[in-house]
């Protein structure tokens, strides 16, 4: 999957480590999705798109 | 800088170990002075406790320290015991075949004067554990270079 992670954090300004803190998940875990290593689970997936305030379909799409 | 997640992480780790030393040396000293000193007397209890302050590290190590883990680090572990132990299990199986056949003398080796089937069976599981547990480390090492 791809994702615009990476993208909407940068906007933000936020580092990845305080991402991680606000999704309550590792600043690894957090580096592995933006890079495409890792794909979240949905819960993880929903708390990403409620933090960012955008549907799960504009932050993860099929390649 | 550790995050709060980190401190919780380690926190929990330290828990595990302070209490597993407190039963220990706690019920060590209560049995030891219930029985007067005589350690001989009082060694089934004091190995009791022993087991109950490993017991301790073991549940509060994995239960704690596994509920502080997110869900990609939780999958990478799943999976590296899975496969790393699994795959150990199946790479030291030709070892029984080699006990079997001519391994007693060296296994008396490494009793040394204990040869007891106790003895046997604490090494048999002992080695198992530790190959499951090299097989663990060196799938969850593939994994990390491969999330890297």
């Amino acid at each position: 999957m791809e994702n615009q992670l990476r993208t909407l954090r940068g906007e933000r300004g936020w580092s990845q480590a305080e991402l991680a803190n606000r999704l309550d998940i590792s600043r690894q875990s957090v580096n592995a999705i933006e890079t495409g290593k890792y794909d979240p689970s949905l819960p993880l997936a929903f708390k990403i798109a409620r933090l960012f305030g955008q549907p799960i379909e504009a932050i993860f799409r099929d390649r | 800088m550790f995050s709060n997640r980190q401190i919780a992480f380690y926190g929990s780790i330290g828990v595990a170990v302070v209490g597993a030393l407190l039963i220990w040396f706690g019920a060590a000293a209560v049995v030891l002075r219930l029985f007067g000193g005589d350690t001989q007397a009082a060694a089934p209890w004091l190995a009791l406790a022993k087991f109950a302050s490993l017991a301790w590290v073991a549940l509060t190590g994995w239960a704690i320290a596994w509920r502080r883990l997110d869900e990609r680090q939780q999958e990478t572990r799943k999976f590296s015991w899975f496969i790393g132990s699994t795959a150990a299990i199946l790479v030291t199986a030709p070892l029984m075949l080699f006990w079997l056949v001519n391994g007693g003398a060296m296994l008396d080796a490494v009793v040394g004067g204990r040869a007891t089937p106790g003895a046997f069976f604490a090494l048999g599981w002992a080695t198992l554990l530790l190959a499951q547990l090299l097989g663990s480390l060196l799938a969850r090492a593939e994994r990390w270079v491969a999330e890297r």
